[in-house]
């Protein structure tokens, strides 16, 4: 009889130790639901945030941006210095393997620098100004990398210069390799159903503080209420991109939590000052400005989910100007204006815009164009697919267009280069028709600058110059990234500035 | 044929059943709601000075939240749902007739010569469309604006009717093939009549009849085709959205309670396809019931 | 009668080819075959020197020769996206595509071909009436709406089914099946419902008609007037004669079923090869968009050949002119 009941009991307390174990390697895994999904694998293949993010949890590069703040952190180099403006030399961090086991050496470096300027595998056009990477004094500990120009904001886009293991990279075939990642990241592989989930699961062996989240299963959801559906009904713990249509949903549900943070990415209107345009008399372009009442585009179309902006640049951006400000909202100086430059009885425009790019980039337009006709501007809206809208910028076809930045480069320069200047050569490859003499040879200068003090006071002031005086552009606001959590998995997230969802920076209690 | 129609027998027989009749009558109110549309919306729901922020996603008119004049409630922009889908009854309409009348011409056109003249004129043309009848219309259609991409309701219109032609030109070609064999069509051919007169005196009068069945049949298939090409994204642009576009949309509220959004839409959307149906099946019973809604066999 | 065989065999062969022609032509227009090597963000001198080392030089008839060769081999080309072979990308995800479809079918016939049956017998009966209103209901809404309410109210308001994705699959060497966890058959219900309720409506007519038809024929109201047991009837001699353009239907309408899949995958996150096509669209992935058409239309041939061959041994009254 006793044997029996010592039996049971065996047999009960090895369940509850079963089921143990088994709510135990529950607790540690999250279901992060976004809204695009992974393309490839390949840490190079693609630089679309959608793929690096993934990427940067199963790769390191050299240095890292830790969240929430956005600053520079030692990743696979323990240190670094700006030898000469054309040379960065680094520390390897030593004792770290690939998932594989290999081991990490200056040879991995080499192999991805160069992997990542050959087009056949690599979207990665920034790399493509890396002339050499080469170990110091024969010691294989410290790297030096040069460059083709000088270039300050190297080590911010080095975030994304993904180190991956030579050996097997070269033993293995593309389709393998573009598959089955070995990294060196927090993050193991684990599998890839295209279409339906990518699962990852801890590196016991990382470098660096070992990750709480022990598995975590990403999954793409690209529909917005299916998304929320999941979260709502306990299919996904973190939902990433909550729709603002889903804002009270969320709220109004005790088992969610919302999370937001502002983005980087600003949203700005550009219009072009071409001589036969009416828009190229400084008057119209500050009368415009003042038309549009972005306070109340932000509360009533962004449901309070954005935060104005007086510049196409955010705060964590070298030349940033806490000193610019808005033209405030006074439909009545903008009408006077337009009076002034002879323009009162208006005149036409039509505004280009996305419809599947920035949130609720439709109805900003509609706003806009709401706004502008209130002061007497004949303005139209032309919203199409981004698919269709790039063209027009890229073409330098538009003469009145909606555009988000996100710059990686953290440096206004890079940008202004970009936005600013007139599409000429290397400039204004995204300027669709702005151009100003002054403000070119303004960026041109900024260039040959180098002292990081000198050259963040010459990019305020070109700042300040090109919004205030100039207003090559007309800023609206920085969208917020929304995120929402199920409380009981008591998920400690801190968004990142970039988006991006670095599990190791996420802790489970 | 055409003289039958006319004979009060068919219009007797019409009366008398009841599901013919709830057809035609939904069908010709709801056209007749698209073609008057900017007289009785309440607003025009895409000039925009007409819209406010504060009419965003009201309720239906009789819910608590909900204002006059917006009938059936708002949508995030705060146009009214009522008024969005006589707009969109327009568009789905217009590319439903406009489809019919393309594909319908030219696919019947195509079906008289093959019947009429046979030869390698016939062997080649239904062919191709024994061929692009295996592919079906609504994955033709996804093929080729897959390809072309979304550039508008013309694009769209023709893309359907690229597809949809072969449903008219293999049941046109069939009714040719047995109405040549008849008697006065092979003594016209034996006096010498031209191939024209023979072809629009004797033979189209006496296949439009069948023809009239597959359009009607064929705009209800349409309808639904294109509603299904806007909600996936590929058919009409957003700046002129049909039935299926404002679905889509609505779509984007089904989760967070706003119904009316979805319910609206889609029950004008059944309710345009069902009252055709309805129609349709009538007419075929009553003029040809030989012809399949489905042609795969026949 | 293998006269009739071979010829269509050589037939579908000839569509194939223009098939695979119009395909390559859409694609050296649409499509820039440069970008498939390079990626979006090469520079116009990295491009160029791929368009040298590609021949594009070449004449067309012999860039095509290679496509088609290359085609031949399973090779369709790499996806602008992540640079995957087109073939495998479509070949990976096919098994949640077959299983749905085969689930949808499967009710469809079955459900179709019963009360199709019911109704034919009982044409007038309050029953047929109802089966009748349902199959207008059928034919009359698109499947994005049906599969929408079904979400709205099996997921959204009674929440007893899930609206999206697969669920628990087990894996069997390549293939990932939904039928062996409970889970995974929760998941294919609403989609699986979706998919086959317009066939539903049509096998149901079909059934309805044809077998009206047979039933009003004198081998029957023989058999009824011998006294055989209405069973007898029924199935050995009315059904097995209706059912075959029945079967032909179903044969033939895979084109359909593959668009009416495209549907359904979308709106309930089916990770099938379907949603692949969708996707490349909005990606304008032109590799994938044409390695796909080129795909379905083999398939879509290759079964109406087969059907076609069957058809002539199962009923052979056909004419083989």
């Amino acid at each position: 009889m006793k044997f029996k009941k010592l039996i049971t009991t065996l047999t009960i307390l090895s369940l509850v130790c079963m089921v143990g174990v088994f709510s135990f390697g529950a607790s540690g895994e999250i279901v992060v639901g976004v809204d695009a999904a992974p393309e490839t694998m390949d840490p190079h293949g693609s630089i679309s945030d959608s793929n690096m993010m993934w990427m940067g949890n199963v790769f390191d590069s050299l240095i890292q941006i830790k969240g929430p703040d956005g600053e520079l952190a030692p990743g696979l180099a323990t240190s670094w210095e700006q030898i000469d403006p054309l040379t960065w030399r680094f520390e390897l961090r030593k004792g770290v393997e690939f998932h594989n086991g290999n081991p990490f050496t200056w040879e991995d470096v080499k192999f991805s620098y160069e992997r990542m300027k050959t087009y056949e595998y690599s979207e990665h056009s920034w790399a493509k100004k890396i002339t050499s990477v080469e170990k110091v004094d024969g010691d294989p500990w410290t790297i030096e990398i040069k460059t083709e120009t000088p270039t300050p904001s190297l080590v911010y886009q080095m975030k994304i210069g993904f180190i991956m293991d030579k050996e097997s990279t070269e033993a293995r075939s593309r389709g393998e390799v573009t598959q089955y990642p070995v990294g060196t990241g927090a993050y193991e592989f684990e599998e890839w159903v295209k279409g339906s989930h990518l699962t990852l699961t801890a590196n016991e062996n990382y470098w660096g503080v070992k990750p709480t989240i022990k598995k975590a299963v990403v999954r793409p959801i690209a529909e917005p209420s299916t998304r929320f559906a999941a979260l709502a009904t306990d299919k996904i713990d973190l939902m990433m991109g909550v729709p603002l249509q889903m804002l009270e949903s969320v709220k109004g549900d005790s088992k969610l939590e919302m999370v937001t943070r502002p983005s980087r990415r600003v949203i700005f209107l550009g219009l072009s000052n071409q001589e036969d345009m009416p828009t190229s008399n400084i008057k119209v372009r500050k009368a415009m400005y003042m038309a549009i009442n972005e306070k109340a585009i932000i509360k009533s179309i962004l449901l309070g989910q954005g935060a104005i902006s007086s510049q196409i640049v955010d705060p964590q951006t070298l030349g940033y100007n806490h000193d610019i400000e808005r033209y405030s909202y006074n439909p009545d100086k903008a009408k006077e204006l337009l009076e002034e430059a002879g323009y009162g009885d208006g005149f036409k425009i039509t505004l280009q815009c996305p419809n599947d790019r920035y949130v609720k980039d439709e109805q900003i337009g509609q706003a806009v164009v709401k706004y502008l006709r209130e002061v007497g501007i004949e303005a139209k809206l032309d919203a199409m697919p981004k698919a269709n809208y790039w063209g027009l910028i890229s073409g330098h076809k538009t003469k009145f267009w909606m555009l988000g930045w996100m710059n990686e480069s953290h440096d206004l320069g890079n940008v202004f280069s970009m936005l600013v200047h007139s599409p000429t050569g290397q400039y204004g490859g995204w300027n669709s028709t702005y151009g100003d003499p002054e403000l070119n040879s303004l960026i041109e200068e900024q260039k040959q600058i180098e002292d990081k003090a000198e050259r963040e006071k010459a990019l305020k002031e070109l700042n300040k110059i090109a919004m205030e005086e100039k207003v090559a552009y007309l800023p609206l606001h920085r969208q917020k990234h929304l995120y929402a959590l199920r409380k009981s998995k008591d998920i400690n997230f801190d968004p990142r500035p970039d988006r991006w969802i670095m599990l190791k920076e996420i802790s489970l209690d | 044929m055409i003289k039958k129609i006319r004979e009060s027998r068919i219009l007797n027989h019409f009366i008398r059943d009841p599901s013919a009749v709830i057809g035609l009558t939904i069908c010709l109110v709801l056209m007749i709601g698209a073609i008057f549309a900017p007289l009785i919306a309440p607003q025009n729901p895409y000039y925009l000075q007409s819209l406010s922020y504060e009419n965003c996603l009201r309720p239906p008119v009789w819910m608590e939240g909900g204002t006059a004049p917006f009938l059936f409630g708002t949508d995030d922009q705060g146009r009214g749902v009522f008024s969005t889908i006589l707009y969109g009854l327009r568009v789905s309409l217009g590319v439903g007739f406009g489809v019919v009348l393309i594909a319908g011409t030219v696919g019947s056109l195509i079906g008289i010569m093959a019947g009429y003249y046979r030869g390698l004129l016939d062997v080649l043309s239904m062919r191709v469309a024994d061929t692009l009848f295996a592919f079906s219309t609504t994955l033709l259609a996804f093929l080729i604006l897959g390809i072309t991409g979304s550039k508008g309701i013309l694009v769209v219109i023709i893309a359907i009717s690229l597809a949809d032609w072969v449903r008219y030109a293999r049941t046109t070609r069939g009714n040719v093939l047995s109405v040549v064999e008849e008697d006065y069509i092979s003594a016209a051919r034996a006096i010498g009549a031209v191939d024209l007169r023979i072809i629009f005196k004797h033979i189209i009068p006496n296949i439009l009849s069948s023809i009239f069945v597959i359009s009607a049949i064929d705009l209800a298939i349409v309808i639904m085709l294109e509603a299904t090409l806007s909600f996936l994204g590929i058919g009409v642009p957003l700046t002129e959205p049909s039935l299926g576009m404002l679905i889509a949309k609505g779509r984007e509220y089904l989760y967070a309670g706003k119904w009316w959004l979805i319910l609206f839409p889609g029950g004008v959307l059944a309710a345009l396809v069902i009252s055709i149906n309805l129609f349709a099946d009538w007419l075929r019973e009553e003029i040809n019931p030989k012809i399949q809604r489905h042609q795969s066999v026949e | 009668m293998y006269a009739y065989i071979i010829r269509r065999f050589i037939q579908s062969i000839g569509v194939a080819l223009l098939v695979s022609f119009l395909c390559f032509f859409l694609f050296q227009y649409m499509g820039d075959p440069v970008l498939t090597m390079v990626g979006k963000r090469a520079t116009q001198e990295e491009m160029e020197k791929v368009r040298e080392s590609l021949g594009l030089d070449k004449p067309f008839y012999m860039q095509y020769l290679v496509f088609l060769k290359n085609a031949l081999h399973g090779d369709l080309g790499k996806s602008y996206t992540n640079r995957l072979p087109v073939f495998d990308l479509i070949v990976e995800r096919a098994p949640a595509t077959i299983e749905l479809a085969t689930f949808a079918m499967i009710i469809a016939s079955f459900l179709g071909i019963s009360l199709g049956v019911v109704s034919a017998l009982k044409p007038d009966s309050l029953m047929t009436r109802f089966i009748m209103a349902g199959s207008l209901i059928g034919v009359s809404l698109p499947t994005f709406l049906i599969g929408l309410l079904l979400i709205l109210v099996f997921a959204v308001m009674l929440g007893i089914l899930p609206p999206f994705g697969r669920g628990q699959i087990v894996q069997i060497g390549a293939w990932r099946t939904n039928f062996l966890t409970f889970s995974g058959i929760k998941h294919i219900i609403l989609p699986g419902i979706t998919l086959g309720f317009f066939e539903l409506a049509l096998i149901l007519r079909l059934t309805r008609a044809e077998v009206g038809e047979v039933l009003g024929q004198d081998y029957i109201r023989t058999a009824w007037s011998k006294g055989l047991p209405g069973r007898v009837v029924i199935f050995k001699h009315a059904l097995r004669n209706s059912l075959i353009p029945v079967i032909t239907m179903i044969g033939l309408g895979l084109g359909e079923l593959i668009a009416f899949a495209t549907i359904t995958e979308t709106i309930f996150q089916w990770p099938g090869m379907c949603r692949l096509f969708l996707s490349a669209i909005y990606g304008n992935d032109y590799p994938v968009i044409v390695g796909y058409i080129i795909l379905m239309a083999f398939v879509i041939l290759f079964i109406n050949l087969a059907v076609d061959i069957l058809y002539t041994f199962l009923n052979p009254k056909i004419r083989y002119d």
